[in-house]
């Protein structure tokens, strides 16, 4: 790969390269480019957040690494497949080794919290049912959330349904974890309690965490690297010292206006 | 040239949503009965079905039966053959009233259920969260549906034959006072064992169509709470007429083009 | 899942929400006498026909034809088909294209009512309205009433007339049967005052349908899901609704003349 287009700082640091590389991707909704020209190369093993304001695209870029859309231009390589030349089947076989919070949870309404947890044990892993559900309910009790598997998603609070989507996306142990806005719609403490679970469980496991976020408090608290994502356009990309104290006129903006001085 | 624009739109968004569902339809459907797991959902989406339409297929497949007899009653006596009620009315709700009525009934409430639910989940990203667990949603969810409407329903067609029947017998019997020997002695005359497998036969191509409409409906709704709305409305609308569409195409194939055994 | 609710508790849950449902009816025909905005009902009239006419055109047109082909087929033994005319015009205008235009009217624009209510339930507009001190049943169900009540008898008539010409066009084209004589024979048992009864009905049916609609888009649960099931319980009870009034209906006007 072309180093001149990757930032020093995200050069791969395992032998495996990085876990997701976008070049030149475009991904445009009419005559809108949600997305522009984005190359960026996601570390293995750390935690990068990804900033930007509202509309900004980065929704769209995690549907773009999930091969849930697919790009007008450029290549998207996770865990070294390339998405584009993936026959279906290799792409759902693929995303077994990510997961995803979706922005809305996406719990399954028809089952219990802990069906939920384990549906993708039984069904993709083929793990017996009853040995699914004493890893699902281990897994609820590790994101907090001990005795709460019987009720169903609509009556949890937000929280807990953050939770249990943690949960259900850590299940299959995956290399790749993708958060979508992870603490929107939550009280700040909620957000605390819930950035602390994300930093000590990714510690843990040591996988690579993908957070999408407007907040830059949680950026903050959380990302060993942070991107900034402005009108589709990659603005910033390094560790996130490196981004803090980016002197780019339209990262400061977006910065400052949120990170009060001092 | 208005006029071009104002069929043409309406006809090019039908071809489209008809291209839509057999490219949808029948790889689901197939793709669930290859799996155990997509055969096993299928039989509970079939009795989850049954159950949600028996009271409905009672409730409007009584009456119907009822309204036949008391008209053919009224039309019967005016030309003296009232022994000809029992057959009619016993054959038109076996060949057409049952499968026609009970695939309406299978439509709006198994149907619009369906399109309501793919549609929640679509709108929620339940379906986009399958996918990203390496599921394929249209095996998992939709094909278990198109297969349990198939299988449904020519077992709610049984029923709506049934109370078809009764219903029939209640307003001929009891209430308009035609001798009870005469009605059952007289009401198997009309059919013959191949027009029940006929019928069976047609409902269950009418729940496998309205299945796959509706499951396309849900599957392919705008992602909010009037998109889902939107889309149950349209999945019911598409699959009565479909329903309909299907009846006469059988009936023209079943009993021949000059209508059977009519010779004029 | 709901199946672990023992049975009979189910039962009585269903029966308690019909008669929540039908308590309901009085309180939509209030709402309509209270005067429902014009142009609001207007629209919506002209909506629900534009919109409701093409589905009740195909759904009725097919019937006839099916009707005939069933008919000539299981009538031939009884003279065939003048018969077959004579039985699909009598039975098709007096129950079954009334039935089924109005079936047609509650899955096309039922339907839509119901999803348009619960799609303003869960997004919180019917609350809005109510906190601005303006009262939602006037101002949002009259005119769906209004329109279903109008819109209704339209379809019906239009459902008769489309049910006659689809047996027709196939008495003549498919089944080879004369064309002047099929013709004659559908309407040979007909009475002008058919059309009325089924006008009549059509009004009665009309605001049974809105009213159901209306209704259940009204109390539907929350988010998506809930204006997906709102607008499923509205078409089948809708449909239930107008089976058991159409043949209650039927039997009131008809049911002497049988005896
Ligand atoms: N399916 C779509 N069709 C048309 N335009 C779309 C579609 N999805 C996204 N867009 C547009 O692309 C742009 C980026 O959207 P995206 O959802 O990625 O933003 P976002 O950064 O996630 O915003 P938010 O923080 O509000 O979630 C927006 O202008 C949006 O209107
Ligand atoms: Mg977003």
């Amino acid at each position: 790969m072309s180093d001149s287009t990757i930032p020093d700082s995200a050069a791969p640091e395992h032998t495996g390269g990085p876990a997701v590389l976008l070049e030149h991707v475009a991904k445009r909704f009419g005559d809108h480019a949600a997305i522009d020209d984005v190359t960026l190369a996601i570390p293995r093993g750390r935690i990068t957040a990804l900033l930007g304001p509202s509309g900004s695209g980065k929704s769209t870029l995690l549907r773009l690494i999930t091969g849930l859309s697919r790009p007008d231009a450029g290549s998207v390589r996770v865990l070294g497949e390339e998405l584009s030349t993936l026959p279906r089947g290799g792409l759902l076989k693929l995303r077994r080794r990510m997961g995803m919070l979706f922005q809305d949870n996406a719990l399954f309404q028809s089952l219990t919290v802990v069906d939920n947890v384990a549906f993708p044990l039984v069904r993709v892993a083929r793990v017996p049912t009853a040995e699914a559900k004493r890893r699902a309910l281990a897994l609820l009790e590790q994101v907090g959330l001990p005795g709460l598997g019987e009720r169903r998603p609509d009556e949890l609070s937000g929280g807990q349904r953050k939770r249990v989507a943690l949960a259900r996306a850590l299940a299959l142990e995956p290399e790749v974890v993708l958060f979508d806005e992870p603490t929107s719609g939550l009280d700040p403490q909620t957000s605390a309690a819930i950035d602390a679970l994300l930093r000590e469980t990714q510690r843990r496991l040591g996988t690579t965490f993908v957070v999408i976020t407007h907040d830059i408090i949680s950026a903050a608290a959380i990302a060993d690297h942070v991107g900034l994502l402005v009108d589709g356009k990659l603005r910033a990309f390094g560790s996130k010292d490196e981004v803090w104290s980016s002197t780019d006129p339209q990262v400061r903006a977006f910065l400052d206006r949120r990170l009060p001085a001092g | 040239m208005r006029a071009l624009a104002l069929f043409g739109r309406p006809a090019l968004a039908l071809f489209a949503g008809a291209g839509r569902v057999i490219a949808f339809a029948p790889p689901a459907a197939l793709r669930a009965l290859g799996s155990g797991h997509g055969a096993r959902a299928a039989v509970s989406q079939a009795v989850s079905i049954v159950a949600r339409c028996a009271a409905p297929v009672v409730l409007v497949c009584g009456p119907i039966g009822a309204m036949l007899a008391l008209q053919g009653l009224t039309l019967m006596r005016t030309f003296g053959v009232e022994r000809a009620l029992a057959p009619l009315c016993v054959a038109t709700i076996v060949r057409e009233l049952a499968p026609g009525f009970a695939a309406v009934v299978v439509a709006m409430q198994g149907g619009a259920g369906i399109a309501a639910e793919l549609g929640a989940m679509r709108a929620a990203d339940e379906l986009d969260a399958l996918e990203v667990m390496g599921i394929d949603p249209r095996a998992e969810v939709a094909g278990p549906r198109i297969l349990g409407a198939a299988v449904a329903a020519p077992l709610l067609n049984g029923l709506a034959m049934l109370c078809g029947v009764v219903g029939a017998w209640v307003m001929a019997v009891p209430i308009l006072g035609v001798p009870n020997t005469l009605f059952l002695g007289t009401a198997l005359d009309g059919v013959t064992a191949a027009d029940v497998w006929l019928s069976a036969a047609k409902t269950v191509l009418f729940g496998a169509a309205l299945g796959a409409v509706c499951a396309s409906a849900g599957f392919f709704a705008e992602r909010s709470a009037a998109g889902v709305g939107r889309a149950a409305n349209r999945a019911v609308v598409a699959s009565v007429i479909l329903v309909l569409v299907f009846n006469y195409l059988c009936n023209t194939a079943i009993f021949g083009l000059r209508g059977g055994a009519l010779a004029l | 899942m709901s199946g672990a609710r023992p049975a009979r508790s189910r039962v009585a849950g269903a029966l308690l929400d019909a008669a929540a449902a039908a308590a309901f009816w009085p309180r939509a025909a209030g709402a309509t006498l209270r005067g429902p905005p014009l142009v609001d009902t207007v629209l919506l009239t002209l909506r629900l026909v534009v919109t409701s006419v093409p589905v009740v055109f195909a759904v009725t047109f097919f019937s006839g034809a099916m009707l005939t082909v069933q008919a000539a087929a299981s009538l031939a033994p009884f003279g065939g088909g003048a018969l077959a005319g004579i039985a699909v015009g009598f039975g098709g205008i007096r129950e079954v294209f009334p039935l089924l235009a109005a079936a047609s009217v509650a899955a096309r624009s039922g339907a839509e009512i119901a999803s348009q209510l619960a799609t303003m339930r869960v997004t919180k507009q019917i609350e809005a309205l109510e906190v601005m001190g303006l009262d939602p049943l006037r101002l949002l169900v009259g005119p769906r009433i209004v329109a279903a009540v109008v819109g209704t008898p339209v379809c019906v008539l239009v459902g008769c007339g489309a049910g006659m010409l689809g047996a027709q066009a196939i008495g003549a084209w498919q089944l080879g049967l004369d064309r002047g004589a099929m013709w004659s024979n559908l309407w040979s048992g007909i009475v002008a005052a058919d059309l009325v009864v089924g006008a009549l009905k059509g009004l009665v049916l009309g605001f049974l349908l809105g009213a159901v609609s209306a209704r259940e888009g009204l109390v539907a649960g929350a988010g998506a899901r809930g204006v997906g099931s709102a607008t499923n319980r509205a078409v089948i009870r809708a449909l239930v609704v107008v089976s058991c009034a159409s043949l209650a209906l039927s039997s009131a006007i008809y049911g002497r003349l049988a005896g």
